[in-house]
């Protein structure tokens, strides 16, 4: 599913990746853990080109992404931020059908799938709710759910859990790990909390020194 | 484009206009007050251009013929002449007729001018009133003509306010518009900045650019056109309320055709959906380029 061969990257004269090479298969779930700094968020940055490398390769389902527009690269995945990304103007449901929204699919196609998803994950009750009338564990299940609403082949969660506490990130994790099983979608997932990882006890990488590591 | 995604960026253009209502009204202030300037600043020219060629009608020479010379074919060989439009004699008796006002009650001086002391003259309209001043040098050596008279310190006083007119008329007008300009871009840039997470959203899930550039466009046009339509209306109400009223006082002074009017009020719209569609596209530029 991603193919990362020989990826660098530098801000300025700092080196954050130095011929990185790492493999997640399709519906893979596994874990990318390292320290503050050591470059988790860039590698992810990297791969739906918010920033771009230095040099190397980045194959996505079999494609280099450098050949592919940005949005047709976005529309391959899902995306989960540590900050949520929700827009506050907008209520639960209407976050979610954005997504759905910026491909120009059907209203009631969207609808549909986005009522079903959110009662999957428990937030049936809030469709009509705006974001600052949620918990954070709600908020980024209901970001989990934007992710998920076109359907990707692949999902990367960039520090899900960082504003959440302990209980409420187990359970996000447990949910992105069940969504992994029932959708079949392939998931990588950044976090720097050791504790969270063994207590799911997935395959995991580590990044530290510029390099990427599988444990 | 499918109908559909029309359909979604119009829903957007109509949300993002009513949840920003005061950044949105902030814009359709700042492009009236702009273009309604620039739209009065061009009407007052347009008059002003009306005033100066009547002035300019109103400047002639007055050629004086040598005595014994042919008056009326003297005056035959100017008209002729394609910066000539138009040649009127007047006899010595005449000449002297219009300068008696200046001898009232002193009328024995003006016995003194009488049997033929004044000599024939032939007041000369030019086609073009900036080349008085040429006209009447190359008047003065033909033969036959004996004096070339006329307004040259008005004249030279009037094409110096023309000049000047024109000149700052269309710096301040340039620098009305370049502010007209940069007051729009900095307004839609303040208000697409607390929009930048929805923009940002938008492209990290698979929005085109392309797509999300285009709402802002829309919204940039149509507060551009509603500025604009304000501007029309205010720049209508002076024109009746102060222009109208010196027309009808003074029309050979001032005469400002419809289409001029026209001109102005379709000009101000313009201007107006420029600014919005041209402000919204500077300031979205770097956003969706970031992301």
């Amino acid at each position: 599913m991603i193919v990362l061969n020989r990826v660098s990257k530098s801000y300025g004269d700092r080196k954050v990746l130095q011929d990185v090479q790492f493999q997640l298969e399709s519906n893979e779930f596994a874990f990318l853990k390292g320290k503050s700094g050591s470059g988790k968020s860039t590698l992810i940055k990297l791969l739906y080109r918010e920033i771009e490398r230095d040099s190397g390769d980045i194959l996505i389902d079999g494609q280099e992404i450098g050949q592919m527009k940005k949005y047709e690269l976005r529309r391959k995945m899902g995306v989960v931020f540590q900050s949520f990304e929700l827009l506050e103007r907008k209520t639960v449901l209407e976050n979610v059908m954005l997504a759905g929204k910026v491909l120009g699919k059907k209203q009631t196609e969207i609808e549909n799938e986005a009522v079903r998803l959110l009662t999957r994950v428990g937030l049936a009750g809030h469709l009509h709710h705006f974001p600052k009338q949620l918990s954070g564990g709600q908020q980024q299940r209901t970001a989990v759910v934007r992710a998920l609403l076109n359907k990707p082949k692949l999902i990367l969660a960039d520090e899900p859990t960082g504003n959440l506490d302990r209980e409420t990130s187990l359970e996000i994790l447990t949910l992105l790990k069940e969504l992994h099983e029932e959708e079949g979608v392939a998931m990588l997932v950044i976090t720097h909390s050791e504790q969270l990882i063994q207590q799911m006890n997935e395959k995991s990488w580590v990044i530290e020194g510029g390099k990427v590591y599988e444990l | 484009m499918s109908f559909e995604s029309l359909r979604y960026i119009w829903d957007d253009v109509q949300s993002g206009l009513k949840r920003n209502k005061g950044a949105s009204l902030a814009s359709i202030i700042l492009i009236f007050v702009a273009v309604t300037l620039i739209g009065c600043l061009l009407l007052m020219r347009l008059a002003l251009e009306d005033t100066i060629t009547y002035v300019e009608s109103q400047i002639s020479m007055k050629v004086y013929v040598e005595e014994g010379y042919d008056t009326e074919q003297l005056s035959s060989v100017l008209a002729e002449n394609d910066f000539i439009q138009s040649v009127e004699v007047e006899s010595g008796d005449e000449v002297l007729a219009g300068l008696s006002h200046f001898f009232v009650n002193r009328e024995h001086l003006l016995d003194s001018f009488t049997n033929g002391a004044m000599n024939d003259a032939i007041r000369v309209q030019v086609t073009d009133a900036s080349l008085i001043e040429e006209v009447a040098r190359s008047l003065d050596g033909m033969q036959g003509i004996e004096a070339v008279i006329y307004p040259q310190e008005m004249a030279q006083t009037l094409y110096g306010w023309i000049n000047k007119v024109d000149t700052y008329g269309s710096i301040i007008t340039l620098i009305l518009l370049i502010i007209a300009c940069m007051v729009a871009y900095i307004a839609f840039h303040l208000a697409l900045y607390q929009r930048e997470k929805e923009i940002r959203v938008k492209l990290l899930v698979g929005a085109n650019p392309t797509h999300v550039r285009l709402q802002f466009l829309i919204e940039g046009l149509l507060l551009g056109l509603v500025g604009g339509i304000i501007s029309l209306f205010s720049t209508f109400a002076l024109f009746e309320l102060v222009l109208q009223p010196i027309e009808q006082a003074v029309p050979f002074l001032i005469q400002l055709d419809s289409s001029n009017r026209i001109i102005v009020f379709s000009m101000q719209c313009i201007v107006s959906i420029v600014i919005g569609i041209g402000a919204s596209f500077l300031a979205t530029r770097k956003l969706i380029r970031d992301v």
